[in-house]
């Protein structure tokens, strides 16, 4: 049986150890090659990690609402728009959970602190949240789910840039601009911009060959419900013939209060 | 902790949730792979599924 | 009939219920209440605390309260097949999206009134720009009914409706939050210019997520 996914094996496959061969290539530039920054040291290093995490988990999300869109959108309407966007939610949850401690982990040794109000640091930790609720409603099952996922992924989309600009204004008015925000706004050259993209591609490689593989494993869970379900049906009935007293089961009302 | 320590601990932290989450995909695809029907007898399914 | 007229009517609907049963007037009123007496006990109200973060406790309360006010909305379609009765009744979704949110925003405003008199009294604090005040808890108010209307309508077949919707409304409402505090602090304290913006903000959040709700209540309605 075929199985339903985004790419073929062999492209899967590759792609699966180009990201690997990238990102060990990633830990050698991190760690060895790029140069110690001048203010933060070594602690810089993790900015190679903590970036490309926070750039996926907006790639992942903007895959998901996108694909939300697409499934409910009459015209491009297909179970293929619904998986992707499951999919890339979950792999998007775990991104964003890293991008939050990563960025604790790098804020502490160069400032201090395990974390800070500004704009973006919030807007992640909402991210989180709209992630979290996505996935709970995706765990429910029924023939309404993919419409239900969908229109809460774009609810939840629309309210990305609004978190933002709100906090970000916020902290602007009470003019919380700290060396903290200062810094994370300095320009970088050379070896560590070198890094820092390579970074970046390396965790988008990941992302596509995790979303193939999550993929199809969507594919398959969708499939598996439906065929657990003809099973208890089929079995149910075949009980039923020879069992004259019903195989529903006595229903024993519990007695237990809504 | 030294700096040193929250880098480690960072790269490693990535290393293991993502090596952990590629795990965590495929263990689970073996188990959905497992309950396919082979030919047209179907495989009774196997454990409960995930709660 | 037009959208406003069946509008009015889903509402007239739930407001009536909500005469009869009493539910929001004896239970989640209280509740509201409650908590704002909680905070007292969380926070020390001699060290002049209280009053300094009352708008932020006072928007906590109103929010917490809103969660119950959704809640009860879509708990009387459940009995009876009530939802069945909706989407058979022939009414624009639009309007049913609109009705409920507005007696949402009908009840959750008179929970504002009693848990703003509730803060001035215990918090002791002076309600100085009355207008701001208003106008930000209107805004916010409209944004919080939409918003849990459309989770509320989303959720409504599921059994973990109960559990589900704070998770999901919570997070997204974040920015009325903070808008309506930040306008309630400029409201209640001397620099009142400094509120309208937020007011302004507020007011777009509730367009967008009313907007929104008249488009997919009907889709989610289908489902539910």
């Amino acid at each position: 049986m075929r199985e339903d996914a985004l790419l073929n094996r062999r492209l899967a496959t590759v792609l699966g150890w180009s990201a690997l061969a990238s990102l060990a290539v990633l830990a050698v530039l991190g760690l060895w090659v790029a140069p110690p920054d001048a203010v933060q040291r070594d602690a810089q290093r993790l900015m190679y990690l903590h970036v490309p995490a926070a750039w996926l988990a907006y790639l992942a999300f903007g895959v998901t609402a996108l694909g939300s869109a697409l499934y409910l959108w009459r015209r491009t309407r297909s179970p293929v728009w619904d998986r992707i966007a499951g999919a890339s939610a979950e792999i998007g949850v775990v991104f964003t959970a890293l991008t939050l401690v990563l960025g604790s982990l790098w804020g502490r040794p160069v400032w201090g602190i395990w974390w800070a109000w500004d704009a973006r640091l919030v807007t992640t930790a909402v991210l989180f949240f709209l992630y979290v609720g996505y996935l709970a409603l995706r765990r429910i099952p029924g023939p309404g789910r993919a419409t239900r996922c969908a229109i809460a992924a774009l609810i939840a989309f629309v309210d990305v840039p609004i978190v933002h600009f709100s906090v970000d204004w916020w902290r602007t008015l009470h003019q919380e601009g700290t060396v903290f925000n200062e810094e994370l706004k300095a320009q970088i050259h050379g070896t560590m911009a070198f890094t820092l993209f390579w970074g970046v591609l390396a965790f988008t490689l990941a992302y596509v060959y995790l979303l193939d593989r999550r993929y199809r494993l969507e594919a398959l869970e969708e499939g598996r419900e439906e065929r657990e379900l003809e099973q208890a049906i089929a079995e149910r009935v075949a009980s039923g013939d020879g069992d004259g007293s019903g195989g529903a089961g006595a229903l024993v009302d519990s007695g237990a209060p809504r | 902790m030294t700096d040193a320590g929250y880098v480690i601990t960072g790269w490693v932290l990535t290393a293991v949730v993502l090596a952990g989450y590629w795990a965590s995909i495929a263990r689970r695809t073996r188990r959905a792979r497992r309950t396919l029907p082979t030919d047209q007898s179907a495989v009774p399914p196997g454990e409960s599924s995930h709660p | 009939m037009n959208l406003w007229r069946e509008t009015a009517l889903v509402a007239g609907k739930d407001l009536r219920i909500e005469a009869r049963s009493r539910v929001t007037l004896y239970q989640v009123l209280p509740f509201g209440l409650i908590v704002v007496l909680l905070f007292a006990f969380a926070l020390d109200p001699s060290r002049g605390v209280l009053s300094r973060v009352a708008p932020g406790l006072f928007w906590v309360a109103v929010l917490l309260a809103a969660l119950l006010a959704v809640s009860r909305s879509f708990q009387v379609e459940t009995e009876n097949a009530a939802r069945d009765g909706l989407r058979l009744s022939g009414l624009d979704p639009a309007a049913v999206f609109l009705g409920k949110a507005a007696a949402i925003a009908v009840q959750l405003a008179v929970l504002e009134v009693a848990l703003g008199a509730g803060v001035a009294l215990l918090y002791d604090v002076e309600l100085r720009s009355l207008g701001l005040l208003v106008a930000a808890a209107v805004a916010a108010t409209a944004g919080v009914a939409a918003t849990g209307t459309l989770y509320g309508v989303l959720a409504a077949g599921l059994r973990v409706r109960e559990t589900l919707v704070p998770l999901l409304l919570l997070p997204v409402v974040a920015p009325v939050m903070l808008g309506a505090t930040r306008a309630w602090e400029a409201g209640l304290g001397s620099a009142s210019a400094d509120g309208w913006p937020w007011v302004a903000l507020l007011a777009l959040f509730a367009t967008l997520y009313t907007s929104i709700g008249m488009l997919a209540f009907g889709p989610l309605l289908e489902e539910a």
